[in-house]
């Protein structure tokens, strides 16, 4: 497993460099000048912006920028914002707390209704309660997140009073943008926990439990769910990823200085460095997520966990498994 | 049956969900004619109070909250200009003189850190320090600091403008310095000394600082330091308790500490911020037009609010392109500019806009009817709306079966203005190639003369005469004025002008760009600001930024923000 780890690892190597030089290349080529912006219209001189240009090292060609830039990721220098003159990656580092919290909360929040409402569903499926829940999952899914926010910050702020519109602090002003994160995502778990439970209690062998009089609470949560856990795994993990550096929306309407917002912000702004060592940040950090959700799916599934054994392991394992049995079994099993 | 009964219990659901959702639109009492459509006029300037007779608190309060609307944005001395920064810098950096009005002169200005300003010729300006400045850290502010102070924002600071208008800057003593101008012009001495993004900071403290002091613990001679500052969330300012300027007398609006500490929250989004005043969870904001039903009602404030609008700094004009080298058919047929422009209905845009009277005013120029200088007469003959003209001078211009433009603005500009611009000029035969750009690719192309035949754009300045110059002086531009205008005439006539300052000479430049028919001015809105009742006075900068510093509040006022 800790090779398996390893390897991950050290492929996310490769897979972060091409996306430092992928969006390196789409900034250098994207129109929109960063030097026009910040010194506005009328009052610079060509001998100015020339000077701007250079001071920021965006008046160097393709390749030689390239390299600076590799360069400082190698070091792990995300450089200064052109902007504010700041360092991007202390500003990421104190921003990804936030949008963490934000993506972990939602994350628990969509896992803890989600999943048992889908179970929920899938037992009862065709029947009155599974089809409120469809309904219902259905509307919560075509909700717009900003018009969610703005209709809760009406409703919980303006009209009840109970909890605080904007900013960020103590619990209480995570509540409304964690359900405002999560109500779309939210009803697709539950309709893909419903959808995978359904296959599953279909197969041979929850029927087999069934008749060896194993009560319906072991079979559901004992057999059952273990088994369709690996789709909805899969979407939480990416719900995650995209929750790290796409929750704009949510920030932007609750006031929360995230990941999503500081990006966004410097994309207008064509703020290279920032957008540049943000999308680097949310790459390396979705890269870990798909990691972690990987290494659930082995706890999820045995096979799959058989399967990340090392070589070395499992060449120990057919090397017992050829001395108790026939050489000729072993081959008829692979 | 059962079918039946779980379809009713279904609609029964769907209803009842509506329902709660609609319950959470509106407002709480039963909606009248004002909650959206305003009936009198916001006056400018004019200060809507709330709760009049209350007695104003003779000590200083405990703190007040502000609501900022950019995140993005530092409070180091240097540093980019940015919304958020504009709006609280005049807090935490001091400079030499403070500009009481837009368009004010040095002579109504309020000495800040200079302690006397005399006017030695229309380029040269004596100025004294006090010789008792220090910083909240000790340490003294000199001639010397003050000097390197202008060098740091004009270049590091890049407000290249400042460094423009200067020609040098000569320090006489440790508290005598002599501005020199490039050249003479009226508003350039005030623009120098006043200038809303200078900060006059100790030299030496600067260079030592580290990254972390530059943004949160500075050392600074304005009457409050930055106590907190969470990039992109909050700023918290709290009064320097021991100020270098004693004497109460010669303090004024800029040195005045009426609240200990001020806390500014960051909401970008504008729905929000009006939220949080009608929720009391700050004390004041701006807010968009669209929330001005919130807070308005019947040509007057609701109560518990207090109101102010102000405006006029900026106007929403619409420029023709005049490159003749760039291909655009509009360059070189003053007809065909002037079939363009008669074929705007100004009123219309407006109104698509969302804008009236209460908070938004026609442009009958490039710069606003506010803008000193602003002649009354030219509101009588300004491209007066007339389709039919429009279709004639199309035809003269020799396109009487239409012709297609490029019609660029930025995405952030409204959807429906765009629309009867467009549906205006379809209307007489001119059609239109949209294209709407996000500011940066905006800010790129409209430099290109190959890009766009019409554009429409946010101009302004301190003046008429110093709009006029940021809009037509070819020094600003690669490629003559901002839409690419190399009129000798033109230039001449905004040279003199800013000699001058006489108004025949501003007449001489508006008859001159209506000659043309280079474009035209279209509306121009106000910045609406709310706050709690309890606020008795509010004040605004040159730049109309607040001084919420010098505010006058009521005895019993209390800030309902919530620390956390």
């Amino acid at each position: 497993m800790i090779k398996y780890i390893a390897k991950r690892l050290l492929q996310m190597i490769p897979v972060l460099i091409c996306v430092a030089i992928l969006i390196f290349t789409l900034m250098f080529f994207v129109p929109g000048d960063p030097v026009q912006i910040m010194l506005g219209d009328y009052t610079s001189t060509p001998e100015q912006i020339a000077e701007t240009r250079a001071r920021l090292g965006i008046d160097k060609p393709y390749w030689e920028q390239l390299v600076i830039y590799l360069n400082g990721i190698v070091h792990l220098d995300f450089g200064e914002s052109f902007i504010l003159g700041n360092d991007v990656g202390e500003e990421l580092l104190e921003r990804f707390p936030r949008s963490l919290t934000l993506a972990l909360s939602s994350l628990g929040f969509i896992v803890i209704l989600g999943v048992p409402l889908g179970v929920l569903c899938a037992l009862n499926a065709g029947k009155l309660l599974d089809k409120i829940l469809m309904v219902l999952t259905l509307i919560l899914n075509s909700m717009p997140t900003f018009w969610l926010g703005l209709l809760m910050i009406l409703l919980f702020s303006v009209r009840l009073n109970w909890l605080p519109s904007n900013g960020i602090g103590g619990v209480e002003y995570y509540v409304m943008p964690i359900i405002a994160a999560s109500v779309g995502s939210l009803a697709n778990i539950t309709r893909q926990t419903r959808s995978s439970m359904l296959e599953v209690i279909r197969s041979d062998y929850v029927t087999t439990a069934r008749s060896k009089g194993l009560s319906e609470r072991k079979i559901t949560y004992g057999h059952a769910l273990p088994n369709a856990l690996i789709p909805i795994i899969t979407i939480c993990g990416s719900y995650f990823g995209f929750m790290i550096g796409g929750t704009t929306v949510i920030e932007t309407v609750f006031s929360i200085p995230g990941i999503g917002s500081y990006l966004v912000n410097s994309i207008n702004s064509r703020d290279y460095p920032v957008v540049r060592g943000s999308i680097l940040f949310i790459a390396f950090s979705f890269s870990v997520i798909m990691l972690v959700v990987d290494l659930l799916y082995a706890f999820a599934d045995p096979r799959i966990k058989a399967s990340y054994a090392g070589n070395k392991r499992k060449k120990k394992e057919t090397a017992e498994t050829g001395a108790d049995e026939q050489p000729a079994a072993g081959k008829e099993g692979t | 049956m059962r079918k039946s009964v779980s379809k009713k219990i279904m609609a029964l659901l769907l209803a009842a969900m509506l329902l709660i959702t609609l319950g959470a639109c509106g407002s709480s009492e039963e909606p009248t004619e004002g909650d959206t459509q305003p009936q009198e006029t916001l006056s400018l300037g004019e200060q809507n109070i709330g709760a009049e007779g209350d007695a104003a608190a003779s000590e200083q309060i405990e703190y007040v909250s502000y609501a900022l609307n950019s995140a993005s944005f530092d409070l180091k001395p240097f540093s980019s200009p940015a919304s958020g920064r504009a709006q609280t810098f005049q807090y935490v950096w001091p400079r030499l003189v403070y500009l009481t009005s837009y368009g004010g002169s040095l002579e109504e200005a309020e000495m800040w850190l200079a302690k006397s300003v005399t006017r030695v010729d229309d380029v040269t300006c004596d100025v004294e320090l006090y010789d008792y400045i220090y910083d909240n850290k000790g340490n003294h502010i000199t001639a010397e600091d003050v000097k390197w102070s202008y060098e740091m924002v004009a270049t590091v600071g890049q407000s290249v403008e400042v460094g423009n208008l200067l020609k040098e800057i000569q320090i006489l003593d440790d508290y005598n310095l002599r501005f020199i101008l490039n050249s003479p012009g009226t508003g350039k001495m005030e623009t120098v000394l006043g200038f809303h993004r200078m900060a006059i900071c100790d030299k030496d403290w600067y260079e030592n600082a580290t990254e972390e002091e530059l943004l949160s613990d500075i050392a600074t001679a304005a009457p409050y330091y930055i106590k907190e500052f969470v990039s992109g969330s909050l700023v918290v300012f709290e009064a320097v308790e021991d100020y270098w300027q004693k004497d109460e007398s010669l303090r004024g609006i800029s040195g005045s500490q009426n609240v200990k500490t001020i806390y500014c929250p960051v909401i970008a989004e504008p729905s929000v911020r009006a939220i949080s005043v009608e929720n009391k969870e700050v004390d004041f904001t701006d807010i968009q037009i669209s929330d001005l039903g919130t807070f308005y009602e019947n040509g007057a404030v609701k109560d518990g609010y207090n109101m102010l609008a102000v405006g006029g700094t900026t106007a929403l004009d619409l420029f023709l392109n005049m490159d003749e080298e760039s291909g655009s058919p509009v360059a070189t047929n003053l007809k065909l500019r002037q079939a363009i422009l008669y074929a705007i209905d100004a009123e219309s845009c407006r109104i698509a806009a969302g804008l009236d009277d209460s908070c938004s005013w026609l442009c009958y120029d490039f710069g606003t009817v506010q803008m000193a200088g602003f002649n009354e007469a030219w509101k009588e003959d300004y491209w007066t709306y007339d389709p039919d003209k429009a279709k004639a001078l199309l035809e003269e211009a020799g396109y009487p079966d239409g012709i297609t433009l490029r019609f660029m603005y930025t995405s952030n500009m409204s959807s429906g203005m765009v629309a009867v611009l467009t549906e205006n000029l379809e209307a007489v035969g001119i059609h239109v190639e949209v294209m709407g750009y996000d500011q940066a690719l905006y800010n790129t192309y409209k430099y290109d003369s190959s890009v766009w035949d019409i554009i429409i754009d946010n101009k302004g300045g301190y003046s008429l005469i110093d709009n006029y110059n940021n809009l037509f002086s070819p020094g600003g531009y690669t490629n003559g004025g901002v839409n690419f205008c190399k009129d000798q005439t033109l230039y001449d006539l905004v040279d003199k002008g800013m000699l001058t300052g006489a108004q025949e000479d501003y007449d001489a430049i508006h008859d001159r760009t209506v000659e043309l028919a280079m474009g035209r001015g279209l509306y121009a809105s106000a910045t609406i600001y709310v706050s709690q009742d309890g606020i008795l006075d509010m004040i605004t900068n040159h730049y109309m930024y607040p001084m919420v510093n010098a505010w006058t509040y009521a005895e019993d006022f209390v800030s309902n923000y919530k620390i956390n």
